[in-house]
């Protein structure tokens, strides 16, 4: 095998263990897509056309309680700026790549494929961006799968079930783990207290400043910390 | 409507995660934004999951959520004890179904 498809099938194993998370996930969106009253066709293609997850759930659940679709958009894209970061971490890698390299692996990078493959980057592995194909493509298929399989499923489903509350449950699966310093659970605390008081606004306009000022003090105590 | 919406946000996702492999020089982040983004993750999704643990379809805070707020806890511990979205989901939902 070549140097080039071995470092690719590298990135696919990599990736495999993830999927144990990616899966239920993808699950958890198909059904609730369609619970939130979204079309089977708009649930499918949302996972190819936003390709995140967390994104994609909190589309689903903003657009189903009426938010504004500035609102909707917003959040998603506020959620979505963690990417630049990861983007930024690997540039100088990647940046000189060919425009096809480069536009299929921005579409491709999530949490799970940045994770997975940044080690092969830091270690100047030349290869790495074929580890990052890997990975990236691994996800997207399971991602694809498994949420055409939550739609027929979701389908069958009855809806006394609360499935819904699987999704505030997923993103404590996502967020607790990582609360392990004084400034993120300051971020998320602040966040929260915005998130419940803040019902009232109009537009729904409470996940915004949540998460603004949420960031705010999150990076203020950090950068007040490193001072 | 809502495609257009998809679709915007589809390109707004895709803008961030391509904007530093696009090679201009002009969209560095600065350092100082840096600190703040890596928080936007956290700050939105524990907004959600306040909203969807404390407040019900009617809006009033805390009525009717004592089951959900159980839920919520008991799957917390089982997310710090299991790392695991699957059983973090069905450790909420068990208890959920059993309390209502």
């Amino acid at each position: 095998m070549q140097a080039n498809s071995r470092e690719f099938w590298k990135g696919v194993l990599a990736q495999m263990p993830l999927q144990l998370g990616v899966v239920p996930f993808g699950l958890v969106f198909g059904v609730l897509g369609v619970a939130s009253g979204l079309s089977t066709a708009q649930t499918i293609l949302m996972s190819s056309i936003i390709f995140g997850g967390a994104s994609q759930v909190v589309f689903a659940q903003l657009w189903s309680i009426g938010a504004s679709p500035v609102v909707t958009g917003g959040s998603v894209a506020i959620i979505n700026l963690r990417h630049i970061i990861y983007s930024a971490n690997i540039s100088k890698y990647i940046s000189t790549l060919s425009l096809r390299w480069r536009l299929a692996l921005g579409y491709l990078l999530t949490d799970e494929a940045f994770a997975v493959s940044l080690q092969e980057f830091e270690n100047n592995n030349k290869l790495a961006h074929y580890h990052l194909l890997g990975g990236g493509l691994t996800l997207w298929v399971f991602w694809q799968i498994s949420t055409v399989t939550g739609v027929l499923l979701g389908t069958k489903i009855p809806t006394n079930l609360n499935l819904e509350f699987a999704i505030p449950l997923t993103f404590i699966a996502i967020i607790l783990p990582k609360l392990k310093s004084f400034s993120h659970l300051s971020a998320a605390l602040t966040a929260s207290i915005i998130a419940i008081f803040g019902q009232d606004l109009p537009n729904n306009l409470w996940i915004i400043f949540a998460a603004l000022i949420g960031m705010a003090v999150g990076g203020y105590i950090e950068k007040s910390k490193s001072q | 409507m809502i495609w257009l919406v998809m679709i915007a946000s589809g390109l707004a996702n895709f803008a961030a995660r391509y904007s530093m492999f696009s090679g201009f020089k002009l969209l560095k982040i600065p350092k100082y934004l840096e600190e703040y983004f890596r928080f936007a993750p956290t700050a939105a999704l524990s907004a959600i999951i306040a909203a969807s643990v404390f407040v019900d379809e009617n809006g009033l805070l805390f009525e009717g959520s004592v089951s959900k707020i159980y839920a919520a806890m008991f799957a917390s511990c089982i997310a710090l004890l299991s790392r695991s979205i699957l059983f973090t989901i069905i450790a909420g939902l068990s208890v959920l179904w059993i309390l209502s």
